[in-house]
């Protein structure tokens, strides 16, 4: 009994990850879409739904990495590694509502990596350590500024080419440009972080008990050479539907600072910074790096400021850099608290578990209640009608929050 | 040792770099081919159809649909190799050696690997 009860309390909170890391990360496909008044917030945030619904059916690549690449799937088993996983999840929910608070545009994937190895530190679960540095923390070092210098060469091509157009003519076609680029960055947005849940949903079902989902390919000598998931189609529309709903709420606070805070945006190049987020998402997924499309797309927009040399606010772009490098300790330090918080109850406790669900659940009110203070909304970040009335002025992040 | 009796022992994996600067170098061409090719192919659109529209003489016009057309159908393109990767991920990479079987045949030692 004690069993099922982690398990449903496990996949009710990863839906709510999944939730959070919709409306926190809507920004990196369509923040820049809306600062050019190519689309109304309402119909971005709906159509990046749409896109990042369609995305998390298309493959679970993603989902076996996070659920078998950075800790051992085979060690988590039993109500204690239920407990583990929810403890993960804890400290990434956490994190999330903190930076969307703060209105920081940050890595809800890190986030989730920083909870597992957290717990699983604290958990007594052994840490693939060499598979976090190359391929979590050696990409997101290189991925933005990868994306920044593309974004920035891309939009330098772009307003040569403009002269020979006209301004007018050049905003209109990329306005129209912009709707399939934050289509496809959507897509690629929803085939990352939408199975990011999955898999550590498919993680908690096998460590209450489904080792049919967990597929090893052994060697000689039993050694496991690789495993593979199979991830039941309800968790797919659970996570899909979760994600989705969402990002059609609309982090708007994030969406400000991605697309007006950093630097001032038009539409060529926002066209620039997603298609070059697109690509290198795109590049880096065919090579197995799953990448943080936040860190990608904010390079992005920074590269396009510095492309049409227009000015960048560097201090932002420092304080969002400074939450990336917190990100993975600091979930990290949460999931450890939470899984030793439970762990006071007895390992494995069903009790323990609802303690920790009881404080987050508070703890994210808290949060919610403090960001209703000064709220940002849609109608504020509303540019079509004058796409370039800046209602929102540019600010400091802690200001704003 | 006997040479010609077969020997299996396990073997120590090589060493997998924490950086893959292949794969990098990799990344960073083809995304700053489809990027920067996607912007330019669009705005190269976008002049074909003010040319095309705003031509006085045929020739003039024709040449700047046609530009147009030719980059639409570039930017088609390339955004559907985008879906395609998207839909079909490559197989993962080959799996790593973790042991290797060696033999000693006629006196000449031959691996495989696992």
């Amino acid at each position: 009994m004690a069993s099922e009860l982690i398990l449903i309390v496990v996949i009710v909170t990863a839906i709510g990850f999944d939730f959070t890391n919709g409306f926190h990360d809507t920004a990196n496909a369509v923040a820049t879409s809306i600062a050019t008044g190519a689309l109304k917030p309402r119909q971005a945030v709906l159509m990046s739904a749409v896109f990042n619904l369609v995305g998390a059916f298309i493959s679970i690549s993603v989902a076996a990495k996070i659920a078998s690449g950075l800790i051992s799937a085979t060690s988590i088993h039993g109500n204690s590694g239920l407990v583990l996983i929810f403890a993960a999840l804890c400290g990434a929910i956490l994190w999330n509502l903190l930076t969307w608070y703060f209105t920081l545009p940050s890595s809800s994937s890190h986030a989730l990596i920083g909870g597992i190895v957290g717990a699983a530190l604290v958990g007594g679960v052994t840490v693939k350590w060499h598979s976090l540095f190359s391929s979590v923390l050696i990409p997101a070092v290189f991925s933005p500024f990868i994306c920044m210098g593309i974004a920035a060469l891309s939009t330098f091509m772009v307003y040569r080419l403009a002269r020979s157009i006209g301004e007018g003519r050049t905003n209109r076609g990329y306005k129209h440009g912009q709707i399939i680029s934050a289509a496809l960055v959507s897509l690629a947005h929803g085939t990352n972080d939408a199975q990011k849940t999955m898999g550590v949903i498919t993680l908690a079902l096998i460590a209450y008990g489904e080792t049919h989902l967990l597929h090893s390919k052994v060697g000689a000598h039993g050694v496991v050479i690789s495993t593979a998931l199979s991830v039941p189609i309800w968790v797919k529309i659970l996570c899909g539907g979760a994600i989705a709903s969402g990002t059609a709420v609309g982090g708007w606070r994030i969406i400000n600072t991605m697309g007006n805070r950093i630097t001032e945006v038009e539409s060529p190049q926002g066209f620039s910074a997603e298609t070059a987020s697109a690509a290198v998402i795109l590049a880096s997924s065919y090579y197995g790096y799953p990448l943080s499309t936040t860190h990608v797309v904010s390079g992005g927009v920074m590269g396009a400021g510095i492309g049409k040399r227009a000015a960048v606010h560097w201090g932002v772009a420092g304080q969002m850099a400074t939450g990336w490098i917190f990100t993975i300790p600091a979930a990290g330090v949460v999931g450890a608290i939470a899984w030793s918080i439970a762990d006071l109850f007895g390992k494995g406790s069903a009790v323990g578990a609802l303690v920790i669900a009881a404080i987050v659940a508070v703890a994210a009110a808290g949060v919610f209640q403090l960001a209703q203070r000064k709220p940002i909304t849609a109608a504020e970040l509303d540019r079509t009608a004058d796409p370039m009335g800046a209602t929102l002025t540019p600010t400091p992040v802690a200001a704003a929050a | 040792m006997n040479p010609i009796a077969a020997v299996t022992y396990k073997a120590v994996p090589p060493p997998v770099p924490l950086v893959d600067w292949t794969a990098l170098w990799h990344i960073v061409v083809i995304s700053l081919a489809f990027g920067c090719g996607l912007a330019l192919g669009f705005g190269l659109l976008l002049l074909g159809l003010s040319r095309g529209g705003d031509g006085k003489r045929g020739v003039e016009k024709i040449g700047g649909y046609l530009l147009a057309g030719l980059c639409g159908a570039a930017c088609i393109v390339a955004i559907g190799v985008g879906v395609y990767v998207m839909c079909n991920p490559p197989k993962s990479k080959p799996d790593k050696v973790v042991a290797v079987t060696s033999s000693y045949v006629a006196g000449i030692r031959t691996d495989v690997a696992i």
